[in-house]
């Protein structure tokens, strides 16, 4: 997706000034203690205007003309792929186990960034699942989540 | 004598057989994490910080300081091979290095790289051992005011030598602490920002943000684009470097040592900006400047000795001060602590055997890498011949893996997954991310010590400004700011001549 540095930076700067006034916005609810006794409130409303306030600068300047309209290509299909894989083996991780997860992972990924096909893909996937759950659990101790059903 | 007899300790604790097998594996992986584009000392440390849970504290950093240092080593093989730096300190060794790869000279080339490595990287260890323990002693002086006045410092120098501009540092750096106070408040016990929710109580899990940050956003940076890469293959005969090679690097190998430990006190990217000085002096002292870029040795030598310099002075402020200079030494941090050693003033005196046995096993770790690094190379360069396409995947299991087993909770794998979106978007935008990641690892003490010292003072904020530490400190800060501003304000003043 083509878009320009001067897009991408007002972008960043509204998603900074939005969590700058979340932040504030939760700080305020939360207690602020005395002078002398500064309770748990006082930085994340100290850190949340001052963000808040800095990113509409950039924005300000940003908007007013400021900054360089050169072109940024932003992600292609196999960046996007690669962050939904990633987030769906993180929401499989405990609930499918790490065979069925890693094997599904790397099958994708394989399938679609290397020209293996689908078979090949399969299969180096199934083989490379085996071969890190043997090495970081058998090899090393390391506690990865057994396949649903104790099987 | 005061310094020999730990330092001697030191070695009998790195010598031990266990001990020095993790330094050599911890090599051996940062340099393979170096040589391999889209894996820097960050994601190298973080893919096996889990993986030292098990071991004893010593062993632990011993294998994770190997590791970023021979990173530090791993990426001048890629890029004077390549033209492709593995990180982002050998991008100037990517210059002439591979010029005089092109020339059939990759040998020279690679051999003066690793023995500027091992100079500069041995004598800012020695560095190291001379500055940090009497630093510690004054550090132990140092009060919660002067502490907030000293992060504040470092904070903002980061700001000003970063690469970015001051306003996007300074709005990383804000994002970075207020992520800090996620979890719950280590004063009070109030919870903050966990929206009733328990995964969040203990703050957002530190290896998995960094990891998202660098090691997943630069494997999307690289799926942009993943053909393969062209590799020069040098013959072993090749390598022996002529006695003009070695004459004509001395000088920049010593210019090179200085610069390079030196720059690596800087918070931020000081081991990137000190590379750049070292090709900058270099062109400047050379007879023949214009010959720069063509494949001169000195432009070699200089850069990859300062880059393997500020390993050691680097160590400095996290071991003496407990503030990290650079995001690897941020990793460390973490390893240290998770390890229940706390880095700063008590480093020395509470846990000497990590102090001294880290500094002994940095020589010894120098060594390795000159000795096992120039007749593997050609297994190094046959790494490069993986295509992207098999190494992204594995990558990112091995990181899932690595982050599931810190916690065993799977949300970490959620949490990298999002900042490595959220990186991949930041580095689009030219904001560094890594202010951001040194004000997460910053924040939680920072914003204790300022608590304590209004606190001690009942509420009087000119305590900040007592005490000669605390007056240093924060008048270095005003200073940096005053220097800022009027830079600023001379650079409009140009900007308006030139237009009128």
């Amino acid at each position: 997706m083509p878009t320009s540095l001067r897009r991408l930076e007002v972008g960043t700067a509204v998603a900074l000034v939005l969590l700058g006034v979340l932040a504030a916005w939760e700080a305020l609810r939360m207690p602020q203690g005395t002078p002398a006794l500064p309770g748990p409130g006082m930085v994340p409303l100290a850190c949340g205007v001052l963000l808040a306030l800095l990113s509409a600068v950039l924005l300000a300047a940003r908007r007013t003309g400021a900054g360089s309209d050169e072109p940024v290509p932003l992600g292609n299909r196999h960046v996007l792929l690669c962050f939904v894989v990633i987030v769906v083996a993180g929401l499989l991780w405990e609930r499918a186990g790490f065979l069925v997860t890693s094997t599904l992972f790397l099958f994708v990924l394989l399938w679609s960034l290397s020209p293996l096909g689908g078979w090949r893909s399969l299969i180096a996937a199934v083989l490379g699942s085996v071969a890190l759950r043997l090495i970081f659990q058998n090899l090393l101790n390391v506690a990865l989540p057994p396949l649903p059903f104790s099987l | 004598m005061e310094t020999l007899q730990p330092l001697l300790n030191g070695f009998a604790v790195a010598l031990r057989s266990d001990v020095l097998m993790y330094c050599v594996i911890g090599c051996l992986w940062g340099t393979i994490v170096g040589v391999l584009p889209g894996l820097g000392p960050l994601a190298g440390l973080t893919l096996l910080l889990p993986l030292t849970y098990q071991l004893e504290p010593t062993a632990a950093i011993v294998m994770l300081a190997g590791i970023f240092y021979g990173a530090m080593y791993g990426g001048s093989t890629t890029s004077i091979l390549v033209r492709i730096p593995g990180e982002a300190a050998s991008i100037m060794t990517a210059i002439d290095g591979h010029e005089m790869a092109r020339k059939g000279r990759a040998g020279p080339a690679l051999v003066v790289a690793a023995i500027g490595s091992f100079i500069g990287g041995t004598l800012s260890v020695v560095g190291l051992m001379l500055f940090a323990p009497p630093l510690a002693k004054l550090m132990l002086q140092v009060g919660p005011a002067a502490e907030f006045g000293l992060m504040l410092l470092a904070l903002l120098v980061l700001c000003f030598v970063s690469g970015g501009p001051a306003l996007k540092t300074l709005m990383m750096v804000l994002a970075g602490l207020l992520i800090a106070t996620v979890g719950v408040d280590l004063i009070t016990a109030h919870p903050r920002f966990t929206f009733g929710s328990l995964q969040f109580v203990n703050g957002i899990n530190f290896v998995a943000l960094a990891l998202g940050l660098f090691g997943v956003s630069e494997i999307l940076l690289n799926l942009e684009d993943i053909a393969r890469v062209k590799v020069i293959k040098p013959a072993l005969r090749t390598l022996v470097p002529r006695m003009q090679d070695l004459k004509d690097s001395a000088p920049a190998i010593g210019r090179g040592t200085v610069i390079g430990f030196i720059f690596g006190f800087i918070p931020g990217i000081s081991h990137v900006i000190s590379t750049f000085v070292s090709y900058a002096v270099e062109r400047k002292l050379s007879k023949a400047p214009e010959t720069f870029g063509t494949g001169r040795i000195e432009a070699v030598a200089g850069p990859e000795t300062a880059n393997n310099a500020t390993t050691g002075s680097s160590m400095i402020p996290l071991l003496v001060l407990g503030i990290p200079a650079i995001p690897a030494t941020a990793i460390l941090l973490s390893a240290l602590q998770i390890h229940g050693v706390q880095p700063g003033p008590q480093l020395v005196s509470e846990h000497p055997n990590v102090f001294w046995g880290l500094i002994a096993s940095m020589y010894i770790g120098n060594l390795v890498l000159l000795v096992l690094n120039l007749p593997l190379v050609g297994l190094f360069v046959n790494l490069l011949r993986i295509p992207y396409a098999y190494l992204a995947p594995t990558v990112l299991l091995v990181s899932m893996i690595g982050i599931y087993s810190v916690n065993s909770n799977a949300t970490d794998i959620l949490i990298m997954a999002v900042s490595g979106l959220v990186g991949y978007v930041l580095r689009k935008g030219k904001f560094d991310p890594a202010p951001l990641l040194l004000a997460v690892v910053l924040g939680d003490r920072m914003e204790v010590s300022l608590r304590r010292a209004l606190t001690i003072s009942d509420g009087d904020w000119w305590i900040l400004l007592q005490g000669a530490m605390s007056k240093i400190f924060l008048g270095a800060v005003v200073l940096l700011v005053c220097l800022q501003l009027a830079a600023s304000y001379l650079g409009f003043r140009r900007k308006d001549m030139k237009e009128n």
